[in-house]
């Protein structure tokens, strides 16, 4: 019993915390009523931004600042396509993830000279500074920063929508824009910035995935995380805490697998525990989805164009 | 000479096609009620969405206080002491009365809202304005007159000093409306100067000081309210005068029974029992007006007649048969005309031509299709450019989209549409709904029509003259009973209203 939770909780951690990242983004984004189903692909760029910068530099941590760069600006198109155009959400959002992993596959053989994957970089696997603390030392310098950053996101984004002033204008602008308007917000400015914050964390997420758990970039590395991440803001009913929860049970589901796989002489055949992650997802959506309609943003997805403008 | 503190000169708008408000000039006293009379598409809300600042007039000065103003923003308006109370609240649910109060104008730091000292201030000035509300519920919890208070007291937590009510009481139940006016006084009495929008005359009449009625975008003349009369300011903002009694119908006794509900019951998905047990009958002939305060069970019965709602128990018999287990397509067929609650959204396709929706729901009839399969499109042509002539309703021509025409129009196309099939029972909700006195007019000579031809007719609305002016017998609903049934050429308002409110007293059963 030990050695299996002392295998799932880090596992879960590891595995968990770039959906939780990228979830804390959907969030952001979502509550101001802009739907971006584009962090699949901003989580893309984010993975290959992040493996570039490490090469570069040598430095993973320059890797992070790129990540963080490139999911602003993937999400600027995004909302100068979305929120001043008025272009759909979600033809805008597959727009983007197409091109991003197109770039990436053309990034990877220009940059690397090779097709699929790229070189070796530094990473950030371990928290070395935490090595010398007593008891616990151990287990924490085990985890990986972005298991640390990813709780920082966390209270951060909690606090933000709890506390702050801008956090409640973003609630107020995604549940009922033309009000926020008639009460002096600005519409647009808070759906930029909060876009652009999807964006920041969505690069995270993806950088944890190359220069975290791996150490290169391959292609199809996310694999839909980005779509699970945005399953998880909807099972957490658009609660920072409870999205990362739900980001969370995916990675638990993802651990199990993991080990699941580890055990010698197992009967069943791999393919179908590969399957188990996504089947307890669709599983748990199904159940939790019920009454959904009590919840989520009123007028997410929804383009707004100002009064005078539209009348 | 008074102080003002609206002037208006001079304004215009013009929309593509429209001029919306042309050369608009007139004059509001500080600290009185004024009020803005005219019928729906005179120009009223676009004139005072340029007064809060969301629309800029191509011509004209506005003068606050003596002091001319131009607004490009709701920031600007609120600026100079304006503040609106839409007919459409602007308030989300989800969120709670101090919440929505303080939006865009927080206390606390500029980082920190500070939750605590807003729900000091907010009930505060809930406390001195007798707005009676409880400023930590969630609005979504509120009733919609409470809702509208949320409005005021947000309009007030902006410090502004001149108060614009875009037809305030168009969303109140009858019996709320004299509450609603005594707050309209009690603001006045507290220094304020309001803006009142409304075409119920009733209320003009009880709480302004002058009225300005606007027709076709322009402003028709200025009166004080001692010197003028309901007649009067009919006249003026129709052109001519509108007969506001009980409307006239052949004298016929009513037929066999077309509609006849059992025992009905029905829960909602939130678990509220919304019907508890509602009897009804309605016979060939007869309009039966279903009286009653929004949300006693009105829409769930009338969607359970439709068929889009399964009632737990009890039985609704069409024409003698038991229909229970009927689709509403099977329903339809057997003679149900139904024109909805919500025309946008219930009754009409707005993006296809008007000649389409005049047969939407019929087109798989033998007349507009062949086999059930193609188009009959010079028989849809003739039949919509009938019905169009028929029920007066203006437009170019049948094959623009009905989305560009006006709400009247619109409603037209619904109860063109509803009585051209033939209907055997014809259900209409809320049929006047937002209609100028005119199309309100034509459409309530449309049901008496039908019911002099023999058809069954239910009515159901929740403005109580309506109901008294059109029905043969009403029925009152409360809390998802019919309490009484009464004759409605004898009826007394003021009874029907305590059975409204659940109470016997005056009431007979």
């Amino acid at each position: 019993m030990f050695s299996f939770l002392s295998y799932m909780i880090p596992t879960t951690l590891r595995m968990g915390t770039p959906i939780a990242f990228t979830a804390l983004g959907g969030v952001v984004s979502e509550r101001s009523g802009v739907n971006n189903i584009g962090l699949e692909g901003i989580m893309t760029a984010g993975a290959f931004a992040a493996v570039l910068g490490s090469y570069y530099t040598g430095s993973p941590w320059i890797g992070i600042l790129m990540a963080m760069l490139v999911g602003i600006l993937i999400s600027a198109i995004h909302s100068v396509l979305t929120i001043t155009i008025g272009a759909k959400q979600a033809v805008s959002s597959m727009a983007l993830v197409l091109l991003a992993e197109g770039l990436c596959g053309v990034g990877v053989e220009a940059f690397f000279g090779q097709s699929g994957s790229t070189a070796q970089v530094n990473n950030l696997p371990t928290s070395n500074i935490f090595a010398s603390i007593p008891l616990v030392g151990g287990f924490l310098s085990h985890l990986s920063p972005f298991v640390y950053i990813g709780f920082i996101a966390l209270i951060v984004v909690t606090l933000l929508f709890k506390f702050t002033r801008f956090g409640f204008h973003i609630t107020a602008v995604g549940e009922n824009p033309t009000m926020a308007e008639t009460c002096g917000i600005n519409v647009h400015r808070v759906r930029y910035i909060s876009v652009l914050a999807s964006g920041l964390l969505g690069g995270l997420g993806g950088a944890m995935l190359s220069i975290g758990q791996m150490n290169l970039f391959q292609e199809g590395m996310v694999a839909g995380r980005g779509y699970l991440a945005l399953g998880a803001v909807t099972m957490g009913r658009w609660n920072p805490v409870a999205s990362y929860c739900s980001a969370m049970i995916f990675g638990f589901f993802d651990a199990l697998q993991l080990y699941l796989q580890t055990i010698p002489s197992n009967p069943i055949p791999s393919d179908f525990i590969q399957m188990i992650p996504y089947l307890a997802i669709l599983i748990i959506l199904a159940v939790t989805s019920r009454k959904m309609k009590y919840f989520g943003v009123t007028a997410g997805g929804k383009p707004y164009t100002k009064y005078a403008s539209s009348h | 000479m008074a102080e003002y503190a609206i002037e208006l000169k001079g304004i215009t708008k013009r929309f593509p096609g429209v001029v919306a408000n042309n050369n608009i000039s007139f004059s509001v006293e500080k600290g009185e009620i004024h009020a803005l009379a005219g019928e729906n598409g005179a120009g009223k809300s676009t004139l005072m969405n340029i007064l809060f600042g969301l629309l800029v007039p191509d011509e004209g000065e506005i003068v606050i206080n003596g002091k001319v103003e131009k607004f490009s923003s709701p920031r600007d308006s609120n600026a100079a002491g304006i503040g609106m109370v839409h007919q459409h609240f602007m308030l989300i649910p989800k969120m709670s009365v101090m919440e929505n109060v303080i939006i865009g104008q927080e206390p606390g730091s500029s980082l920190k809202i500070d939750r605590q000292k807003g729900i000091e201030e907010v009930q505060a000035i809930s406390d001195r304005y007798e707005l009676n509300l409880d400023v930590t519920k969630r609005v979504g919890d509120l009733s919609v007159p409470e809702q509208q208070r949320v409005e005021i007291l947000k309009v007030l937590y902006r410090q502004a000093d001149i108060l614009i009510f875009d037809e305030p009481t168009a969303v109140l139940p009858p019996h709320l409306i004299d509450e609603f006016c005594d707050i309209l006084l009690s603001l006045k009495q507290k220094g304020k100067t309001i803006i009142f929008i409304s075409h119920k005359l009733a209320e003009v009449m009880k709480v302004s000081d002058h009225v300005t009625v606007i027709r076709r975008g322009e402003v028709i003349g200025t009166k004080a309210i001692c010197d003028t009369s309901i007649d009067d300011i009919t006249r003026m903002m129709v052109g001519h005068s509108v007969d506001t009694g009980r409307k006239a119908r052949s004298d016929i006794r009513p037929g066999k029974e077309v509609l006849t509900i059992k025992d009905l019951h029905y829960t909602n998905i939130e678990g509220n029992e919304k019907l508890k047990g509602l009897d009804l009958t309605v016979h060939e002939g007869e309009i039966v007006g279903i009286a009653g305060v929004d949300g006693n069970g009105q829409e769930e019965m009338e969607k359970c007649i439709l068929g889009l709602f399964k009632p737990d128990s009890g039985e609704i018999l069409f024409e003698g048969r038991n229909v229970n287990d009927l689709n509403v397509r099977q329903r339809r067929d057997m003679g149900l005309g139904y024109v909805a609650e919500d025309r946008q959204k219930e009754s009409l396709v707005l993006q296809y031509s008007v000649a389409y929706n005049l047969v939407l729901g019929q087109e798989e009839r033998p007349e507009y299709s062949k086999k059930g399969f193609w188009l009959k499109r010079n028989a849809i042509q003739e039949t919509a450019e009938r019905l169009a002539k028929d029920y007066d309703i203006r437009l170019a021509n049948v094959n623009v989209a009905a989305g560009t025409l006006s709400g009247g129009n619109q409603q037209k196309i619904v109860i063109a549409r509803e009585a051209n099939a033939d209907p055997s029972l014809y259900v209409a909700i809320q049929p006047t709904r937002g209609l100028d006195i005119g199309a309100a007019d034509s459409v309530q000579d449309t049901l008496i029509r039908l019911r002099d031809e023999n058809k069954a007719v239910l009515l159901i609305s929740m403005e109580l003259d309506e109901v008294l002016a059109v029905s043969d017998r009403i029925a009152v609903i409360f809390d998802g009973r019919i309490v009484a049934v009464v004759d409605a050429a004898t009826a007394d308002k003021e009874s029907i209203g305590y059975l409204m409110l659940g109470s016997r007293k005056g009431g007979e059963k």
